[in-house]
């Protein structure tokens, strides 16, 4: 990912006649400039951090699809784990570093050696397993939902888990880090700030413009299969 | 060949001849460990009906006797008894002056009526482990034997302690007890 936030903003704030130049020259200045900070802004109609909550929120939004998606490659840039589980523990809402779980969990991994993936199997056959422990001699990597509880047959495991926490975005975004997503949602990140940044009828039709592109990125995304 | 390595020849060899994504043995672990048992005992009454391949699995156990009563491990067979042979560590000729009797009935009369030849006899207890009861000759009738004997005869062997435990069988053994687990595990013939 090489792609900055601020490319990003520079490229929003420009739609809205928000960077400061009145003429080429000098908007070309301001349109390069990085760090852009309040005062490379002249809009009256929005003030600068809302360009931030604007471009965020659609990458909030972008994220919250790819979550609930089958693509494991755009998947990848949101996953995280959760914390170790018992067996019967319940399923959590934050990962193991306190973040948002967007979307369906991925893998199940062995508490122990996370290379080893476990696979899925009736609750009545790992009940059986736990139930008669001094039978079983070869380890199995099993792991049965049922509601929102986890039983396995290991000590513990853990899932992968999309998470989105929008404080380490704010603070990236400020600081003009790397977008979280991939380069190629550069421009869905332009489209989908430009159709957010409306005040009453100011820029209504750009945004309606804007909004429909952003959409053909959100509905390219194919919707996982219920587990 | 270590036991999981058994189990996963076996697991893997009942997915040939198809679409292993769509093969309900996929995960098959358990079920063929819970097979094993059965399987191993079977494939040992198999070679315990060749004569010329009870040498595979013919072992030499040691019984402990309290007035000639012990144990029998679980790995000795009923039907494997017939062939075999019991030694004396305290008396080097006794085995050929002793008979299996499988009746017990029989073993209680044949003691007191040939009192020169010694028996022995093996009843079933689900409890404890099938009991052997040792009559030696000129015992006159009475179980007086305190020590240990070995009983040599074909064997099950035994199913290892841990996964990467060795299995303590010829290859041969291996090799028809894997194919016998994955047909089992197949439905294509009985564990």
């Amino acid at each position: 990912m090489a792609c900055n936030y601020h490319e990003i903003l520079a490229a929003v704030a420009l739609r809205t006649n928000a960077l400061i130049g009145a003429k080429a020259g000098p908007l070309e200045t301001t349109y390069n400039t990085r760090p852009l900070t309040a005062a490379n802004f002249q809009s009256s109609i929005f003030p600068f951090s809302d360009y931030r909550t604007a471009i965020l929120g659609a990458e909030e939004k972008l994220a919250q699809v790819i979550a609930k998606s089958n693509d494991e490659d755009q998947r990848a840039y949101l996953m995280a784990q959760t914390a170790v589980l018992a067996n019967g523990a319940g399923l959590p809402s934050v990962s193991s570093g306190s973040l948002s779980i967007l979307g369906p969990f991925g893998a199940t991994l062995d508490g122990t050696d996370t290379t080893i993936v476990c696979t899925p199997q009736p609750v009545q056959v790992i009940r059986r397993r736990l139930a008669t422990p001094s039978l079983w001699k070869i380890p199995v990597y099993w792991f049965a939902i049922v509601g929102n509880r986890i039983e396995h047959t290991r000590a513990t495991v853990v899932r992968e888990c999309p998470v989105y926490d929008y404080a380490t975005r704010k603070t990236a975004f400020t600081a003009n880090g790397n977008m979280l997503l991939a380069d190629g949602l550069m421009e869905a990140l332009i489209c989908g700030g430009i159709s957010m940044l409306v005040r009453d009828d100011e820029f209504v039709v750009q945004a309606a413009t804007y909004v429909s592109y952003f959409n053909d990125t959100l509905n390219s995304f194919r919707p996982a299969k219920a587990a | 060949m270590n036991f999981q390595e058994f189990i996963s020849a076996a697991a893997q060899m009942a997915l040939s001849g198809g679409d292993a994504n769509e093969s309900r043995l996929l995960d098959a672990e358990m079920t063929a460990e819970s097979l094993v048992s059965s399987v191993f005992k079977r494939i040992t009454l198999v070679i315990n009906a060749d004569p010329d391949k009870r040498a595979l699995l013919r072992r030499t156990n040691t019984i402990a006797l309290t007035s000639g009563v012990g144990t029998l491990p679980s790995t000795i067979l009923m039907e494997c008894l017939p062939g075999a042979t019991i030694t004396d560590p305290d008396d080097d000729q006794i085995a050929q002056d002793m008979s299996y009797v499988p009746n017990y009935f029989d073993y209680l009369e044949a003691a007191g009526y040939e009192t020169r030849l010694g028996y022995w006899t093996v009843m079933a207890n689900a409890t404890t482990g099938n009991t052997i009861r040792y009559i030696r000759p000129n015992d006159i009738g009475v179980e007086t034997k305190t020590g240990n004997v070995a009983l040599t005869v074909v064997t099950v062997p035994t199913i290892p302690a841990l996964p990467t435990d060795t299995l303590d069988a010829p290859q041969e053994f291996i090799d028809m007890a894997t194919v016998a687990l994955s047909n089992a595990l197949r439905m294509k013939e009985a564990a």
